[in-house]
């Protein structure tokens, strides 16, 4: 084995079934995407379910206002049906104030009953599910013995922007930048979909004295490699710096680009700005990153511009895989030890 | 340096390079305005500019760090000599973490919520700006370079620095907070302690900020004026000598003051205004900010009373400075030279000595107006006049003939023809005198060519082109970013042409290809209006909507009767009557969609008027005239609230008539959460 731990992802059901059987918490979102349900379902028909979190997230005022929340409004039906009560969803504004997400997790992880937690980051917002998951890692062995983050792909996202309007650029909660920031610094950059204020704030020179690498999710689909590159081309719209600073990295796998975030830092001894643009499971490998150096001095940072408008039609569908949904599973505490821990 | 290398590459210009790198590409043109030198001066000074303006540049000036990489370099301070000195200190609200005040509940909730986290608010701004002056002391004191203490007469020797901790320690200020320390080392530790402490509470490393805290809130401003003081007395700094502290991002308070609740979103930035209020001799204040950011209401905490312009601030502002106003140049061709020249100078160019302008010796003039039509037209001048059937017989064909050697003047006869034959008839209207070309018609000519340009263009099915010196400098718009990214597409167009690698500077006067970079930042320019925060799509889709409606109407005026209609007028009484819509056009001015201006109407009634162009360089995207000429489209509300409703604007509600200039992001809802929690029972 190369590493120390070997860390358990794959399809949910082959990992979950390793597991005993149980109840597990779970802390998910539902909204306008048809895959908000999947992870739940699946639960549910398990009869793995025990106490539940769900975030209901309403966004600013917009033009889509009025189908989001309709649209939410039947999600948030389906899920009912699942045996979720009233009092277990949190409804929640996107532009609201930190302090209350970390209050509803910070409670949440209190009062265990289970001592295994899914968290379903499928729908759930960044500046939930990196709070959430850098609390869970720090919780007693004893407390808390399991964790599993799950992941569901749709069947296809909308072609238009998937969000808009984004707020300035800010650290998600609980990944501050050190009081003095240090000139030796990288700033790691997933590539996405949607650039969101980032281009405004790289073309002013912020990160002028950074050394910036581009986390390139790929082999990918066609169409999602396009989009990738018209998200570096926003950046650079000539060729320049970021042309030879790419990283091409398997999106679907959270062990390796946590190592890769480990490499481009100098084993963690640099800091580190993160900026989680890209698909969501290369956004939980930063998040477990910055968990896991989250003590050290010169700690990772991670800055987003929050979408302040999510697109009603922002996916479509749920991706199957020989007939089932295709869901992922990353294992990132077993048994009270943490798996993604500095080297 | 290869000169095979875009010279432009990076667009960065002053911020986050380092302080030796600054003093090579610093452009001193921007001293030159007497304006800007009142930020070296003492009283306190709002510093306003969009991105791109120059503005970090000229903070940047403020660091010790750039004075001490100037002695480095040997190179000539650019301050003049009644400005020169001074200490400067400072935070950016948005690096240091003060931004997530008012995010995490402190302690018990109650109904003064307001003021106690304003307080921390200042508590924390005081602690961290004391702890930079100190720094600032100990970098210049420190500094190897020659003439840097004896420039500034700061004397931080360990002995003055001891007592000066003492003294400083025990001042009434801090309430006690630092009663325990007895030496400059232990007061080091104590401000870093305290910051660290509010910073791992805000990063949720702890869950209570400590009773001590709680209890030893600082008053807005004072420990830095006691601190100031002490410095002074104590023989560190001389007493003469400025003391300027610099608050950066500024404008990034109005996203902790769009929470639901009114009262608290006033309060941080009432926490600011109280530093300006107090007029302290001992130290100025210097405010970095976007325009939008003080047209609030400047309510100073716990007062009933506001900070007033000149009383208690100076605004400097870069936009006004350097772009182009009506009756003159502005100081941005020059600015935009100097750093032209420096970006070649260090890509490793042999400047050409001769040369009155480097811009123009590159990129050549613009190229005359019968040059650029031909160009539309090319082979064939079909379809350039729209005739109608009732005209006198031969005015057609006349005017088709003139197509051949003028087709700028021929669709001016055409517009001019309309006029005639509308005003008074046809007798009027000899088309084949050509009155239009006359001079007592000169300005009436003026004033239509870029308008005829553009009905060339459209009627050929063509695009119309940039190009030449004075086409890049007013689609820069004043903006030194916007020239540097219009270069470094220009540049990079040159070099995919296949040019030879050399260090003599090249002359890049082909139209075509300067045309091609010019409007590959337009479009930069315009994608990347989506990235602005505070509604940058919204801004978009609007510009997008105004803009179409623009150019139809310029195409559709075939008359030219409106030569100025690539902007648009509004009374400020039908503004006032709309704040909403009042607050989106200043964010689109205030993120670099539109330009505003105020003007005179053609006629009194509609009283005082505001007018509104695009942003230059947003021109070639849509197509239309960049240039400023005659009336602008004389509009009402009603249009413009259908220009908003075309582009599915949803606008922000405004929390209250007497601040005007805030936004709610949420309507009330009651399913909603507070901004701190005290109500319990709304988390279900």
């Amino acid at each position: 084995m190369i590493r120390g731990a070997f860390r358990p992802w794959g399809d949910f059901e082959w990992l979950f079934n390793d597991f005993p059987i149980g109840k597990w918490a779970f802390v998910g979102a539902v909204s306008t995407e048809d895959r908000c349900t999947t992870v739940l379902e699946s639960l549910k028909r398990r009869d793995a379910v025990g106490r539940k979190l769900i975030y209901r997230v309403q966004d600013a005022q917009s033009r889509y206002f009025a189908e989001v929340e309709r649209k939410t409004d039947e999600n948030e039906a389906r899920i009912r049906a699942f045996g979720v009560a009233h009092n277990e969803i949190a409804r929640r504004r996107l532009l609201g104030p930190h302090g209350i997400l970390g209050e509803d997790i910070s409670e949440f992880l209190k009062s265990q009953t289970e001592r295994s937690l899914i968290i379903d980051i499928s729908c759930l917002p960044k500046k939930i599910f990196f709070l959430l998951i850098r609390k869970a890692l720090e919780q007693p062995p004893n407390t808390l013995k399991d964790v599993l983050v799950t992941y569901t792909e749709p069947e296809s996202y909308c072609d238009d922007a998937l969000a808009e309007n984004p707020e300035a650029w800010n650290p998600l909660p609980g990944f501050l930048p050190p009081m003095r920031e240090p000139a030796n610094k990288v700033l790691v950059i997933g590539l996405g979909y949607e650039p969101l204020g980032l281009p405004e704030l790289y073309s002013s020179g912020l990160f002028s004295n950074a050394r910036i690498r581009l986390m390139f999710p790929f082999p990918a689909q066609p169409a999602s490699v396009a989009r990738n590159w018209d998200f570096a081309r926003l950046l650079e719209p000539v060729p320049g710096n970021a042309a030879t600073s790419i990283e091409r990295i398997d999106s679907l796998n959270v062990s390796d680009t946590f190592d890769k975030l480990i490499s481009v830092t100098d084993g963690g001894t640099q800091y580190s700005i993160l900026a989680p643009f890209g698909p969501k499971p290369l956004s939980l490998a930063m998040c477990l990153f910055a968990s896991a150096y989250s003590s050290r001095a010169n700690r990772p940072s991670v800055f987003y511009t929050q979408p302040t408008v999510y697109s009603p039609s922002y996916s479509k569908g749920v991706r199957l895989k020989d007939g089932t949904p295709s869901i992922h599973a990353y294992c990132i505490r077993l048994n009270g030890v943490n798996l993604y821990e500095p080297v | 340096m290869s000169a095979k290398r875009n010279p432009f590459v990076d667009l960065y210009v002053t911020e986050s390079i380092s302080a030796d790198t600054f003093v090579k590409v610093f452009s001193t043109a921007l001293l030159d305005e007497a304006d800007t030198l009142a930020l070296y001066q003492p009283g306190n000074v709002l510093l306003l500019g969009l991105q791109g303006s120059g503005k970090t540049a000229l903070l940047n000036l403020l660091k010790p760090e750039v004075l001490i990489a100037y002695r480095r370099a040997g190179a000539k301070w650019p301050l003049p000599d009644s400005c020169a000195r001074f200490v400067s200190a400072g935070i950016n609200l948005s690096k240091s973490g003060a931004m997530d005040f008012g995010q995490r509940p402190i302690g018990t909730q109650g109904p003064s919520d307001d003021r106690r986290y304003a307080a921390y608010f200042a508590d924390f701004l005081n602690y961290w700006i004391v702890d930079d002056l100190l720094r600032s002391i100990e970098t210049l004191n420190s500094a190897p370079e020659p003439n840097v203490r004896d420039f500034l007469g700061v004397d931080a020797s360990a002995q003055k620095m001891e007592a000066f901790a003492k003294i400083l320690a025990q001042k009434k200020c801090w309430l006690g907070a630092l009663s325990n320390v007895d030496s400059l080392s232990s007061l080091r530790q104590a401000l870093e302690d305290r910051i660290v402490e509010y910073r791992n509470f805000l990063n949720y490393n702890t869950d209570d900020i400590p009773d001590l805290i709680k209890r030893t809130k600082t008053s807005a401003g004072d420990p830095i004026s006691t601190s100031v003081d002490v410095l002074r007395t104590s023989g560190i700094i001389s007493q003469d000598l400025p003391v300027l502290i610099r608050i950066d991002q500024f404008e990034d308070l109005m996203g902790l003051e769009e929470g639901p609740d009114q009262a608290l979103r006033v309060d941080y930035r009432s926490v600011i205004y109280k530093m300006l209020g107090t007029r302290d001799s001992r130290l100025s204040y210097r405010v970095g900010a976007r325009p939008y950011a003080v047209r609030q209401d400047f309510r100073m905490l716990g007062t009933a009373s506001a900070i007033e312009e000149l009383r208690n601030y100076t605004i400097v502002d870069m936009d006004s400075i350097l772009r182009r106003k009506e009756h003159s140049r502005g100081i941005f061709p020059k600015f935009a030279e100097d750093v032209f020249c420096k970006r070649l100078e260090t890509s490793g160019y042999d400047i050409p000595k001769t040369t009155k302008s480097l811009i123009t010796y590159v990129f050549g003039n613009r190229p005359p107006a019968e040059e650029r039509a031909r160009s539309y037209i090319k082979d064939s001048a079909d379809k350039i006049i729209s005739a109608e059937a009732d005209w006198p017989a031969g005015y057609s064909e006349f005017l088709s003939n003139l197509t051949k050697s003028n087709p700028v003047s021929a669709k001016l006869g055409e517009a001019w023809l309309r006029q005639k034959l509308k005003g008074g008839g046809n007798a009027l209207a000899d088309v084949t005198r050509t009155e239009w070309e006359m001079e007592s018609r000169k300005w009436w000519k003026k004033e239509r060519i870029e308008h005829a340009l553009l009905q060339i263009a459209a009627a050929r099915g063509q695009r119309m082109v940039w190009s030449g010196d004075k086409d890049i400098l007013s689609l820069s718009g004043g903006n030194i970013l916007v020239f540097l990214s219009i270069c470094q597409l220009i540049w990079a167009e040159f070099l995919r042409s296949g040019v030879d690698s050399t260090v003599t500077v090249p002359e890049i006067h082909s139209p075509i290809i300067q045309d091609l970079g010019i409007q590959q930042a337009s479009e930069y320019w315009f994608r990347k209006l989506r990235a602005d925060p505070n509604g940058g799509d919204d801004r978009q889709r609007f510009v997008s909507v105004l803009a179409g409606d623009l150019r139809a109407g310029m195409r559709e005026d075939k008359r030219m009767s409106y030569p100025g209609a690539n902007g648009f007028s509004l009374p400020d009484r039908e503004l006032d009557v709309e704040p909403q819509a009042a607050v989106f056009l200043d964010l689109c001015v205030a993120y670099g969609v539109l330009t505003m201006s105020r003007h005179t109407p053609k006629t009194k009634s509609r009283g005082e008027s505001k007018k509104w162009y695009l942003f230059p360089i947003l021109s070639p995207y849509f197509q239309l005239p960049a240039s400023h000429t005659k009336e602008p489209l004389y509009t009402r509300i009603a249009q413009v609230r259908g220009w908003l409703e075309k582009a599915n604007i949803t606008l922000r509600k405004l929390k209250s008539s007497s601040h005007p200039q805030l936004l709610e992001t949420e309507p009330a809802d009651k399913r909603q959460m507070s901004l701190f929690p005290s109500d319990r029972s709304e988390k279900k």
